[in-house]
């Protein structure tokens, strides 16, 4: 393989400057450097490997106190002062910290360094930090005032000494820059056992907290400020304020795994600022021996602590502070990766304790009501007084952050997938969730991932940031704010300026809670590793005693008094619960829950009563809902008063109390009965939700009237999933016509939907046949739903329709809902099938190829004739022709392969290459040695890419071809490059197959190697001579092909991971692996499986849904392939899905441009990640092959767009900027009028105005549902009901606008909802 | 000597004649009647003794009451202990089963008994699958054979010990009533099982009972508090038909005997022992360490035997500390 571009690295490095002689005048002067370390090295080009002698040279006022040295050097250093040799080093990674005050003396003195290297780039970086006696400070660090030698003079290192051939040093990076991003600068020398609270880590230069918090970019109006730091706290994991307004941490510097003699000895720490100057003063240790705690929440008396396998309580009973007790209280929580582990606890309102694990842990949790079980993502739901533990709902990979707003819904954020915010509903199952299910996608699509998260509220906040959800791209070293506003039964979530952004690499928020003054705090992890996955476990660069909380406040804006809550009457507290700060609120109730419940009854009956019976004490009844459930008393008639109240977001609140409460409640399905058909969507939503829990035709027959109303997506997902948990209770009433929901149409048909009942797809049928009244809605999937339920009757009735359909688009959406029946279920129509053949000579290419397929799948002998016709046929297109040929490989038997023989050994090379596919599948042996002689041959531009994986998802298939080609004993050089890349990326890796191939073409074939100094190197120029904006024309353009399967903000394929944020996550030595050997680092949810069925075949791809009938993958084409599981032979895990060699056509510039494009991905500046509602996914008329009238009127291109489903469209992508460049469209060009016509669509959840913005709007036509709309002023509007909505954009090339950007934007008053749809 | 790590199989090559034979010999000196709890139960020298089973088991590993108990008694002999319990965990494996099916999990515990070889097998299942009720109790058995089996291949003399019952802390937590039917009727069919093939039996249910108001033996009804398991480890030595201990290391006496402060310095040495042992055994991360991301990590997996050293330092200062204490106790052997 074609790896030159490494070949050439060392004698590339340093090209061949010369120093240019320095004066050694500048000699003295590094003291009053305010800046950081350089990495520093020669000019000199030659003798790359040579030692440097580096020196420093400085005076010293008066005696030393202390003086400490930091110094490292890549690849090794010996140190010395004044001639004395302090320390030495070869782990560039790990700095020398030495103490040479002993050697240091008033007057001159000079810090002399042996610089080695062994090849690649090299650099020294150093500090010496001074006191003097007299109390001045003084600080030397490397920069380009430091002298070198090639020479080792006699004494160099001395004061005293002079002359020589000494040159000036250059500074070739950053202390904290590319190739080394050595960040824990001066941490590195640190003691390896850190202990919180105790032992201070030696200060660095850059790692003060005051440093960081000058690099942050703060949101207008506000201001950062530290509230603690180290020493005083380490690596804080998860926090959570108590009663009292301490703030509890516990922090871990054993993550992320502990070392064989190192004893668990992780903490809770209570940090403590007594005098409310937002400043802890001190930190109390109250518990330790902890094995990576993930979770804390204050309350029975003590704190639960997610504890690695369980959840323990610690409780201080003598009053020193620390914990003396220790309970057990949940164990069986899965560790099967540290960050995963059971994390993110919090107290609901209503006196539940929530907690959250990972989508790799597996969790089996004995309790006295039974056994639970949760393997993947989830949130738990316990009640610490009964026991009672349950799944809130399922999903997203880390959702590392849960609250719930002031009426008790819940929002959560995901660590690893790209969802942004995400509306949880109870039992709704979240992306990722293994095995896959009906998913409820987050709000915000191609967002980066977030850890942890905080509803605002309260007085200190101004207006317009109350109920803002504030999140932590710990990626992106930068804290967020997402706008939340009401959208139908859900919510929309809008980014907004960020509150905190940095260019620290070690800026890590990953907490955030609300305090007791109404300032935000940010748990800030400080690390420049954040995963373990890529990164050693015990990597030197990982900082592990380091750690801030910074408090967010606003300027000018007054902080909230901390309310006095433990010790307050009663009457006191229950009037905490009108503070607007959900803190005071929360507390309140856990003070609350604390006390006797006997003297608290009656007051808070007292209080209820007190109440205005107007709206605006309604949320304070909810409240009081809230106390009697924490108290765990059933209230009925207070929560029969406050369903029907008039505040729809309490009616939805208080739905909730009776779903938990139902069990103790004498008529809680009637009270959901009428939540059922409640004014306010989110009511409706949330009694769905409840009535699953009474399994009967009585709770469906109440649940379905929300079709009566508005349907949005939210409510179409909570009523699908009941229809799916309880229709063992009622389907057969259905079935056998007792179930008729009143004969309401509306109903029966979600329904009927929804169940694929066999026996109830007829009503589906009927409708679809009937002649006097055709089905024009959802055409597509009730033709899909009959083709994977329908009985022999019904394929029959659905061949007889597709036989007798005139309309083209409707003709292939049945013939491949016949195809669909008979390849995946072997369920074949009867009649006269030979009527199939009529098709075969359709105008529309998608008519044809579905007739020929179909045909092949039926096995029509009598029309094989006009099957190899059409295979013969030069007229036909590619396209065509392969559906013939795949035919009649499925007719199979000797004709076709007398057949596919003579077509695959005469021909045009795409045509033999094309028939020796199709043979493959019925003879191996013969076509492996036609392929031979066709792939020796020059292929003429012909891609025998299809041919190599025909051959390759063949049991013994690639054997054959190995043989063959051995045999034929010469390829051309690019067919063989193209054929080990396509067996690399097959998970069959068949190395025969390669080695054969290398042979005949005259290519390597051994996999590449990039050493770690090729690695540094690369790393060194990808910072210096890679260029991002050609990266990113790189990264869309054929060669790379990264968009097929990368989407960047939702934008792309959805094979791999999102990109949008893979700058500012990983570190080039990953970026620049992952590309190289995707098989090293397989991000999580992305390992492929590989499955061979009974019949020979071999499919490979991702696992997206499984069940106990199907297996669905995502293969590399994104396409989903679901396989019956009884035809299943065997299966197994593999790697990467991410072919390798995909970098080999690419020169050693384009790498760097790429990689750097990557690099810069969701890092501040041009490509981080925007969350501006721009179209960034598109689809371009393909007008090269469909030959349409675009250039028409408006009203007649809007009807071609509207009814023509044949059309060809092509997906096209904006630029990470949200621009649609020109340059990437297909024009059509009509008397000198060159038009393009792009696509996009938009998701309504709340139907109003919706109005757009585009860049220019000259020439330019907008059709929204083939419907012409005008465009003033670069905008344009329209009223738009809930649903998918299509978009269509003519624009004219020639004009002004070289790219096409458009926008969505707000209208005032307008209740709408949209966003741009992405993906593939 | 007494700090072998069990891990290093290599050290008990070519013993296996013998082992078998010590178990044999074991079976006629202890005269066991099957089924029943048996007579004079005895840990002979350099016995490896396994605790299977479910979250009974894996807490047990913070009390170590039983442990320490049987170290003082059989002071003399090198024993090595060893606590394979996992919460949640079922005769199927339901716990152990990962990314895969319980069938691994089962795969999974088959694996560690083959690795470590032991001569006694504490079987300590049931309170999961007692929630199923009556329907659940056949195939349960079916189960259960199959479990047994598996473990009986070791070689090793199997023990099967009851769950607890169910313990009634009044409301709000559930009324025990119901799941204690279903408990009885679940031990009652292991009670035969254990006598057809001829397994000793400790019926945990009967001899540990419930606590009283002052002394709860559970915090949630199911699951041992610290007394407890020092009343469990006192009813797992009486169904063992052992004579009653003098040692008193109830969590709730008060004041602290100095022979009771040296058992607790023993005993949080088999604690720190068996810390090391759920570290080795159990590692978090296994996914990067061993399973499907250790292209990742997989390297620190050479890491992971470095707590065998660790293990056995702790076993040499448990083998000096419990003759110490056993001289101060009497008795034993």
């Amino acid at each position: 393989m074609n790896y030159s571009g490494f070949e050439c690295r060392v004698s590339s490095f340093g090209g061949v400057m010369r120093a240019s002689l320095c004066v050694l005048s500048v000699l003295v002067c590094a003291f009053a450097s305010a800046g950081d370390s350089k990495w520093i090295w020669s000019q000199a080009g030659e003798s790359d490997n040579a030692p440097r002698y580096i020196r420093a040279a400085f005076d010293l006022a008066d005696d030393v106190a202390t003086a400490k040295l930091i110094i490292t050097c890549d690849n090794g250093y010996d140190a010395f002062v004044n001639g004395k040799a302090v320390g030495k080093g070869t782990e560039w990674s790990a700095p020398g910290n030495y103490d040479v005050a002993a050697h240091l003396v008033k007057g001159k003195n000079v810090l002399g360094a042996i610089g080695k290297n062994s090849g690649g780039q090299a650099g020294l970086l150093a500090e010496l930090a001074v006191t003097l006696k007299n109390g001045s400070k003084i600080r030397l660090v490397s920069d380009k005032s430091w002298l070198f030698s090639l020479k080792q003079d006699k004494d160099w290192n001395l004061a005293s000494f002079s002359g020589g051939d000494y040159k000036a040093c250059v500074e070739t990076a950053d202390w904290n820059a590319e190739p080394w991003n050595l960040t824990a600068w001066g941490t590195s020398a640190a003691a390896a056992t850190p202990t919180a609270g105790a032992q201070a880590a030696p200060a660095g230069p850059a790692n003060d907290p005051e440093t960081e918090r000058q690099g942050f970019q703060v949101a207008d109006g506000f201001e950062v400020t530290l509230f603690a730091a180290d020493p005083l706290l380490a690596k804080p994991v998860h926090m959570n304020w108590d009663n009292q307004g301490r703030l509890w941490v516990v922090s871990s510097s054993i993550y992320p795994q502990i070392r064989p003699g190192e004893m668990a000895n992780d903490k809770v720490l209570i940090l403590e600022d007594k005098d409310r100057d937002g400043k802890a003063e001190s930190a109390q240790v109250f518990a330790d021996g902890l094995l990576i705690p993930t979770g804390i929440e204050i309350g029975d008396g003590g704190a639960y602590v997610a504890n690695s396998t369980e959840i323990i309580h610690l409780k201080d009973t003598n009053g020193d502070g620390k914990a003396d007790t220790r309970r057990t209280v949940l164990s069986g929580f899965g560790t099967e990766d540290t960050h995963h582990i059971v994390h993110s606890l919090r107290w609901g309102p209503e006196g539940n304790l929530y907690f959250n694990q990972s989508i790799y842990i597996h969790s089996h949790i004995e309790t006295p009501h039974g056994t639970k079980r949760l393997g993947g993502g989830g949130i738990w739901r316990f009640r610490p007084s009964t026991y009672e533990l349950e799944v809130l709902c399922k999903g997203m990979c880390n959702p590392w952050g849960h609250q719930m707003d002031r009426f008790g819904q819940s929002f959560g954020t995901d660590g690893a997938g790209g969802d942004g915010i995400h509306y949880l509903i109870p039992g709704a199952t979240y992306p990722h969730f293994p095995g896959g299910g009906k998913v409820m996608p987050g709000l915000n699509p191609g967002s980066p991932k977030y850890c942890g998260m905080e509803i605002l509220s309260g007085r200190h906040l101004p207006d317009d940031w109350q109920g803002s959800i504030i999140a932590n791209d710990f990626r992106a070293h930068r804290v967020v704010r997402y706008q939340i506003s009401e959208d139908g039964s859900g919510y929309s979530s809008k980014l907004m300026p960020d509150v905190i952004k940095t260019k620290s690499q070690a800026f890590r928020p990953i907490d955030v809670k609300m305090g007791p003054d109404g300032a935000i705090y940010i748990a800030d992890w400080y690390n420049p590793i954040i995963n373990h996955g890529e990164v050693d476990f015990f990597d030197k660069r990982r900082d592990r005693t380091r750690g801030r909380i910074w408090r967010v406040s606003a300027k000018g804006r007054p902080l909230v008094a901390a309310p006095t809550l433990v010790g307050a009457p009663l009457k006191d507290l229950l009037e905490q619960l009108r503070a607007p700060e959900d803190y005071t609120r929360q507390r309140a109730k856990r003070v609350l829950a604390e006390r006797d419940p006997k003297e608290v009854l009656p007051v808070l009956a007292e209080w209820v009563k007190s109440l205005s019976p107007e709206a605006k004490d309604d949320q304070l009844r909810l409240e009081a809902l809230w106390c009697y459930q924490t108290l765990d008393v059933v209230e009925a008639d207070l929560l029969k008063k406050v369903l029907r109240c008039e505040t729809p977001q309490v009616r939805a609140g208080a739905t909730r109390v009776a779903i938990l409460w139902r069990q103790r409640l004498p008529n809680a399905l009637e009270l959901l009965a009428v939540q059922a058909g409640d004014d306010f969507p989110r009511v409706r939503l949330e009694a769905v939700r409840g009535l699953k829990e009474f399994p009967s035709a009585k709770s469906i027959e109440a649940a379905v009237r929300v079709v009566d109303k508005p349907v949005d997506r939210f409510i179409k997902y909570a009523l699908e999933l009941m229809i799916d948990e309880t229709k063992g209770s009622w389907l057969a009433g259905l079935e056998n016509g007792e179930l008729l929901f009143g004969g309401n149409a509306k109903h029966m048909e979600f329904i009927l939907k929804a169940v694929k009942s066999p026996k109830v797809i007829k009503t589906l049928v009927a409708q679809l046949n009937n002649p006097n009244k055709p089905l024009t809605e959802n055409f597509d999937s009730v033709v899909d739903l009959i083709a994977e339920v329908g009985d022999q009757s019904d394929i029959d009735t659905l061949f007889k329709i597709a036989v007798a359909e005139r309309l083209p688009g409707r003709t292939a959406v049945l013939l491949k809902g016949v195809h669909k029946a008979v390849a995946q279920r072997k369920v074949k129509p009867t009649g006269t099938l030979k009527q199939v053949e009529a098709y075969f000579k359709a105008r529309e290419d998608y008519v044809a190829t579905s007739a020929l397929i179909l045909a092949g799948a039926l096995k029509l002998e009598d029309v094989r004739g006009s099957i190899a016709a059409v295979a013969q046929d030069e007229a036909r297109t590619a396209a065509v022709r392969t559906a013939a040929l795949e035919a009649l490989a499925d007719l199979g038997g000797p004709a076709s392969v007398e057949t596919l023989k003579g077509l695959a050994g005469n021909g045009k090379p795409a045509s033999r290459l094309a028939a020796a596919t199709a043979l493959a599948r019925l003879d191996a042996k013969l076509a492996a040695a036609q392929a031979a002689q066709v792939l020796a041959a020059d292929l003429g531009g012909a891609d025998p890419t299809a041919l190599f994986n025909g051959f390759l998802q063949r049991n013994n298939g690639s054997e054959a071809l190995a043989v063959e080609i051995t045999k034929s004993g010469k390829i051309p050089t690019d067919t063989a490059k193209l054929g080990i890349r396509t067996a690399q990326a097959s998970a069959q890796v068949d190395s025969a197959l390669i080695q054969a191939l290398a042979k005949a073409g005259g290519v390597s074939a051994d996999p590449p190697d990039i050493t770690k100094e090729e690695m540094a190197k690369l790393i060194a120029e990808i910072g210096t001579q890679g260029d991002p904006v050609r990266g990113e024309a790189i990264y869309r353009g054929k060669n790379a092909s990264c968009q097929k399967c990368h989407s960047i903000g939702g934008a792309g394929g959805n094979v791999g991971p999102d990109l949008v944020s893979i700058g500012a996550s990983a570190p080039l030595d990953y970026i620049v692996d992952s590309m190289y050997f995707p098989n090293k680092a397989v991000k999580e949810g992305y390992n492929s499986v590989v499955v061979t069925t009974k019949d020979g075949r071999i499919l490979t791809g991702i696992k997206v849904q499984a069940d106990a009938a199907t297996t669905t993958l995502r293969d590399a084409n994104a396409d989903e392939v679901m396989i019956q599981n009884a035809t299943i032979s065997k299966q197994r895990n593999s790697g990467s899905i991410m072919p390798a060699g995909l970098m080999d056509p690419l020169t050693r510039q384009e790498v760097l441009d790429l990689v750097r494009f990557l690099s810069e991905l969701g890092k501040q500046g041009p490509y981080a990640a925007s969350g501006a509602p721009i179209a960034r996914r598109w689809m371009m008329l393909d007008v090269a092959t469909d030959k349409i009238a675009i250039h028409a009127d408006p009203k007649e291109v809007g009807d071609l767009l509207k009814n023509a489903p044949g059309l060809k469209w092509l997906p096209v992508y904006s630029h990470v900027s949200g621009n649609l460049p020109h340059g990437d469209l297909a024009f059509d060009t009509n008397q000198g009028k060159k038009v393009s016509i792009v696509r996009t669509q938009l998701d309504v959840s709340t139907g109003g105005l919706i109005r757009f913005k585009v860049n220019n709007a000259k020439d330019l036509n907008v059709w929204i549902e083939g419907i012409s709309v005008p465009v003033k002023a670069e905008q344009f509007e329209i009223e738009l009901n809930p649903g998918a909505r299509t978009l269509d954009l003519r624009v004219t090339n020639g004009g002004d606008a070289k790219e096409l950007r458009l926008e969505l934007v707000e209208v005032p008053g307008s209740r709408a909802k949209a966003q741009f749809v992405t993906g593939k | 000597m007494a700090g072998a790590a069990m891990s290093r199989t290599s050290r008990y090559k070519g013993g296996s004649v013998k082992r078998t034979f010590a178990v044999l010999l074991m079976f006629v000196c202890l005269g066991l009647s099957a089924g029943e709890p048996p007579k004079n139960f005895e840990l002979a020298e350099g016995e490896r003794v396994a605790f299977v089973g479910n979250t009974f088991t894996e807490r047990d590993q913070y009390s170590g009451y039983f442990e320490t108990l049987l170290s003082i008694r059989f002071h003399s002999r090198n024993l090595i202990f060893r606590n394979l319990g996992w919460s949640g965990d079922t005769v199927w494996g339901h716990a152990r089963s990962g990314f895969g099916t319980p069938q691994d999990g089962f795969n999974l515990l088959s694996k560690h008994i083959a690795e470590l070889k032991p001569t006694t097998i504490f079987v300590c299942y049931g309170m999961s699958e007692s929630f199923e009720g009556e329907s659940g109790l056949s195939s349960y058995l079916q189960q259960l054979d199959k479990m047994l089996d598996a473990l009986a291949k070791s070689g090793a003399r199997l023990v099967m010990v009851s769950p607890i019952k169910h313990e009634n802390l009044g409301a709000p937590l559930p009324n025990p009533a119901e799941h204690n039917t279903n408990l009885r009727l679940y031990i009652d069919a292991m009670k035969k099982v254990a006598a057809t093939r001829g397994y000793a039996f400790v019926d945990m249910f009967e001899l540990l009972g419930e606590g009283d108001a002052k002394a709860r033996f559970t915090d949630n009804g199911i699951h041992l508090t610290p007394y407890g398991y020092w009343k469990a480890a006192l009813a797992l030595e009486r169904g063992l038909a052992l004579s009653t201990t003098s040692l008193d290391l109830s969590p709730l006496a008060f004041p602290k005997t100095p022979v009771v402060e040296l058992a607790e310095k023993l005993r949080a040495a088999i604690n720190a022992k068996n810390e090391h042992y759920f570290n080795r055994w159990r590692p978090q991360n296994d996914t990067y360490i061993y399973g499907f991301r250790k292209h990742e990590q997989g390297k620190n997996a050479a890491l992971i035997p470095n707590f065998d050293p660790l293990i056995t330092e702790k076993e040499i200062e448990i083998a000096k500390m419990r003759t110490d204490v056993a001289k101060l106790v009497g008795g034993g052997k």
